[in-house]
């Protein structure tokens, strides 16, 4: 087939569909090196490159194995973007747009980047694109450099025709440019024989057994490392290799991890050494085995994320260490219980344990009780997750089949001789004249931070506080300026060579506002007849009371009649007003059972009510006592002036005991603010920028002041935050500890 | 567990036909099990099936529900996937403690030529102490694939046979073709310093510590087998080095492992009393490592 029969096909679907074709796919990416593999009918198979897309310059041809092709490029330079094209003969003019990659940054350096992770997706069926899908939406322009499966990527027995349409043609876009870290599932294990390594499984993968993706030889491919930047990936396989203290693969774990001096350990298998999902970490043996034998080892090493699979649900732990008990309790192995958010108890610190996630969620139905003593998240739905690593930082968003990102974990690496910024690093817009939390992580010894602003992109600062004490935070009122160049600087006031600096943020004229706080009073409906059609858009007329409301709980503001049997449906509503253009509306849920929330008439959330809006439908799910949901809306759908935000809570049944209903509703108004547009700015022009203002002298933006040469966290980061924070709806079911 | 489905597996020792979709925590895979159940209940003659929930079971250690399903399914079709039959059926006996029907039940696939079975059979072999059959089992499959397993196998099959020269080349050779593997070649390091092989011990060692970008562990080894070879000096030097390396990792990667690996490169160093306080750090953090702490502090006896 020629290439650009190659590529019809795929446009055509045909790639996801027949059995003997593969579209290509990269293997073992490193620094210097790249294996092109794909399949389909010809003989024989060249792969051409070059850095230009119209300038494939160098061509190597490729072995062959029944209708698989594989193809080793060598002699590249490390961070390097390169096109290739996968052909039968010459070379073509041009590569296609997709068909590129980029090889890994060199061992150790602080290079950011992007990893995909996902598990159990092999359906083939809709949520699995869904889920693809929504990573693509959210990643844009800066999508992941690696794709790590943690395993059962091809159900239900891993045969070829699975893999070839529910792995390789369900992803054939991303694996054409990014490559592949796969760890074996029990599904592949069907058909596949990790000891003498045979089946689809490995057939299809070429992976570094021999050590030269980093890392020590393995001498297979079942489980194997490899380094990216400055991560130390660890891959076993949990079902088919022997999982004893003193078996190989261990052995050779043990003896990897003594060998590695990067920055991060992540390490990734299928069977998770803690869940409460599809599958039970406290009783099936090879969870229990990979907790028992595998955890000991990897935590006494500070290994910082260990990432499963196998259970169908998203689970993402605590910072723990040394849970190996049978069954797991929590008692005494949680070492941070915070939420690990930036933007809520902050980071966890990497040197304190380890934090374990399931992400069996990647196309399988979801399913599980979920109630894992060590689970700081649990949430019952298809997605992936993303890691960004970026320096000293390593941030874990979990990104639901609905494009909602649902968690954000952050790992701080601190060192004991650097200060490390937090936050903001760069890309986030922040409201002018509103506060600006800046959080960091230093050495004890720091007694005192200088802390500076700039609004010129570095060229000169402005002194917000010249002795900051050193608790990881400080908190003050930014300039009623806008600007896109942005920055805050770190200093330590004793060792100035200890320092940080953010990149490019932006001053926003948008003004935060709570306009709906918890416990405000609402206006509902409890009769057991349905309201009038016209309910959402409309207020007054209806019963009023403090949130929450509600009955059944005894924590009610205001208890709402309790029918017997229930009342399937009750209503809430009332009007805000609201001041100029919403740039940004975030809203937060309370509810038991089913909720949909209305703005203006239109349906912004909903949980629980698959069965249906209408009066008489029971809510699809239990949802637990006050379940809390949260998700971005968007301000289009606010008008200056009155709004109605209207709310229907479902029953789960007509039985159940009790309802709850509370609402938080906070919008970003913009405000006609002006640019600043360079000049000397004093502190009259920038308004009260700080906190304390009358203890401030006052302030002159220097146009002389010198330009820091330090390290701006990366511009990547910058990239990357902005769609996090923008994208930080959080729509999910979790429990509230 | 619901009750009903908790009822069903206690009163039906074979098949369950519980209706129940899933089982609740504190049971085998139960969702597995459950919805293979719940499609035999549809395909009770699936030998396929069948043949599934028996691998779980025993996965599970669970031989006897393991071979209830290979028991009916043999019945139903004697001759159905006799390769995957056959290691499970020895998967069964082992677990039972009867590697004679074991070895037994892999004779069948080994006849029709399956390396999978043979592969086990060496090991089943190797577990029974029959060395001689074992190592023409396990020669047999290197010979057709090089596999870490094996080749270990092989070696530890050697040595009990008191061919421990034969052992260390067979390692040299498996480690070539397996790109370096290095649970191969610190076997190969083991069974060389029990030949009193230094130089080639220190060879192997080498050869790892190459690829290794913290040598800390590579070099102490090195340090022993220098002593061992009765070279002190350079063994000192290697010990030295050692402790520069663990030093400078401990800095980097302040873990547990990292810090006992300093202890032990103190210790080689005769700082003991440095290594003392180190050992006891990490005793006292780490329930994992606290054996290896202890054993070590086990050598430092009374000192202070």
């Amino acid at each position: 087939m020629s290439r650009f029969a190659f590529v019809l096909a795929a446009l055509l679907g045909f790639v996801a569909t027949a059995s003997a074709q593969r579209a290509p796919y990269l293997q073992r990416l490193t620094q210097t090196e790249v294996t092109v593999v794909w399949r389909d009918d010809l003989p024989s198979g060249f792969v051409c490159w070059g850095t230009e897309r119209d300038a494939l310059t160098e061509r190597v041809a490729a072995t062959r194995t029944g209708s698989q092709h594989e193809a080793l490029l060598t002699g590249l330079e490390p961070v390097t973007q390169y096109y290739y094209a996968a052909t039968d003969g010459s070379c073509p003019a041009e590569a296609e747009p997709n068909d590129r990659f980029t090889t890994s940054p060199e061992t150790g350096t602080r290079e950011p980047f992007r990893v995909w992770v996902v598990g159990d997706s092999g359906t083939g069926g809709t949520r699995q694109a869904e889920v693809r899908d929504a990573m693509l939406a959210y990643v844009g322009a800066s999508r992941p450099d690696i794709f790590v499966h943690v395993g059962d990527m091809a159900y239900s027995d891993g045969t070829t025709r699975e893999f070839t349409d529910n792995f390789f043609g369900m992803y054939a876009n991303v694996l054409r440019n990014t490559n592949t870290w796969p760890a074996i599932g029990n599904h592949e294990g069907h058909s596949a024989d990790s000891g003498l390594e045979t089946g689809p499984y490995y057939e299809a993968y070429v992976l570094p057994g021999d050590g030269r993706a980093g890392g020590l030889p393995s001498g297979t491919e079942a489980y194997y490392s490899f380094d990216h930047a400055n991560v130390h990936f660890i891959v076993l396989d949990s079902y088919d290799s022997p999982r004893t203290p003193d078996g190989a693969m261990l052995t050779w774990m043990e003896a990897d991890l003594a060998a590695t001096d990067q920055e991060w350990l992540v390490a990734y298998w299928h069977h998770p050494a803690y869940t409460k999902g599809s599958h039970d970490s406290d009783t099936e043996t090879q969870l229990v085995q990979m907790r028992e034998n595998a955890l000991p080892i990897l935590e006494s090493y500070g290994v910082d994320l260990v990432i499963a699979g196998h259970s169908h649900i998203y689970e993402r732990s605590y910072q723990v260490r040394g849970a190996y008990d049978t069954p797991t309790t929590s008692a005494g192995y949680i070492v941070d219980s915070g939420d690990g958010w930036l933007r809520g108890d902050g980071p966890y610190d990497a040197l304190r344990g380890t934090v374990y996630v399931t992400a069996g969620h990647g196309g399988a139905g979801i399913s599980g009780p979920g109630e894992h003593p060590l689970m700081a998240v649990t949430e019952w739905e298809n997605g992936s997750v993303i890691l960004d690593v970026n320096g000293p930082s390593l941030t874990l968003r979990n990104i639901r089949r609905d494009g909602v990102v649902s968690d954000e974990m952050t790992l701080l690496r601190g060192q004991e001789d650097t200060l490390v910024l937090v936050s903001p690093l760069g890309g986030e817009s922040v409201s002018a004249g509103g506060s600006l939390p800046i959080r960091w992580v230093a050495p004890d010894d720091t007694t005192g931070i200088l802390v500076e602003l700039s609004v010129d992109g570095g060229v000169n600062w402005l002194t917000v506080a010249e002795e900051a004490v050193n608790d990881g935070v400080y908190e003050f009122l930014t300039p009623l300026v806008r600007t896109d160049e942005a920055r805050v600087r770190l200093t330590d006031v004793n060792q100035p060579e200890r320092f940080a600096e953010s990149g490019d943020f932006s001053l926003v004229g948008a003004r935060d506002v709570e306009v709906i706080p918890y416990g405000a009073q609402w206006e509902y409906w409890d009769d057991p007849a349905a309201p009038p059609s016209e309910w959402q858009t409309q207020t007054g007329g209806w019963d009023t009371g403090a949130a929450e409301l509600g009955y059944g709980d005894g924590d009610e503001a205001t208890e709402i009649r309790d029918e017997d049997p229930n009342v399937p449906t009750n209503y809430f509503r009332r009007s805000i007003t609201v001041g100029g253009a919403v740039t940004r509306a975030e809203l937060e849920v309370i509810f038991d059972d089913g909720v949909a929330v209305f703005v203006n008439g239109v349906e912004v959330l909903h949980e629980n009510v698959e069965n249906g809006r209408g009066h008489d439908d029971f809510a699809s799910g239990s949802s637990g006592d006050d379940a809390l949901v949260t998700t971005l809306i968007d301000g289009a759908l606010f008008e200056e002036g009155e709004n109605i935000v209207a709310v229907l809570v479902k029953q789960a049944n007509a039985t159940s005991s009790d309802l709850s209903f509370d609402l938080r509703l906070q919008l970003s108004v913009e405000r006609d603010l002006p640019y600043y547009d360079g000049g000397t700015v004093e502190l009259s022009d920038a308004g009260e920028i700080f906190r304390d203002a009358s203890a401030r002298p006052p302030v002159t933006i220097n146009p002389d002041s010198g330009h820091c040469g330090c390290g701006v966290i990366s511009s990547r980061g910058a990239v990357g935050a902005l769609p996090t924070l923008l994208a930080l709806g959080f729509l999910f079911r979790r429990r509230r500890r | 567990m619901r009750p009903a489905l908790l009822a069903s597996f206690l009163l039906a020792p074979g098949l369950v036909f519980g209706a129940a979709r899933r089982v609740a925590a504190h049971d085998a895979p139960y969702e597995e099990i459950a919805e293979l159940t719940e499609e035999l209940a549809q395909r009770p003659h699936d030998v396929a099936l069948l043949l599934e929930r028996a691998e779980i079971w025993l996965q599970e250690r669970n031989p006897e529900r393991a071979a209830d399903d290979l028991s009916l399914a043999r019945t139903l079709d004697p001759d159905a996937d006799i390769e995957r039959s056959s290691l499970l059926w020895a998967d069964m006996w082992m677990q039972r403690g009867r590697p004679a029907e074991a070895e037994a039940e892999l004779d069948r696939a080994v006849d029709r030529g399956s390396l999978a079975a043979l592969a086990r059979r060496a090991e089943v072999r190797e577990t029974m102490e029959r060395w001689t059959a074992a190592l023409a089992d396990y020669d047999a499959v290197l010979a057709r694939r090089v596999t870490v397993e094996m080749a270990l196998g092989r070696g530890r099959v050697l040595e009990r046979l008191g061919r421990a020269d034969e052992a260390a080349a067979g390692y040299a050779r498996d480690a070539a073709r397996l790109g370096g593997a290095v649970p191969v070649r610190l076997a190969r390091v083991a069974t060389l310093r029990g030949l009193g092989r230094f130089d080639d011990a220190l060879q192997e060692v080498q050869r790892v510590m190459d690829r290794s970008p913290v040598k800390t562990r590579w070099l102490l080894l090195r340090g022993d087998l220098l002593e061992a070879a009765g070279r002190a000096d350079l063994a000192r030097a290697a010990r030295e080095l050692a402790l520069g390396d663990a030093e400078r990792m401990l800095r980097r990667r302040r873990s547990l492992a990292a810090r006992l690996h300093y202890a032990r490169a103190l210790l080689a160093n005769g700082r003991r009393t440095e290594a003392r306080d180190q050992l006891v750090r990490v005793q006292s953090a780490s329930p994992a490592l606290a054996s290896q702490a202890a054993a070590l502090l086990g050598v430092l006896g009374g000192d202070q």
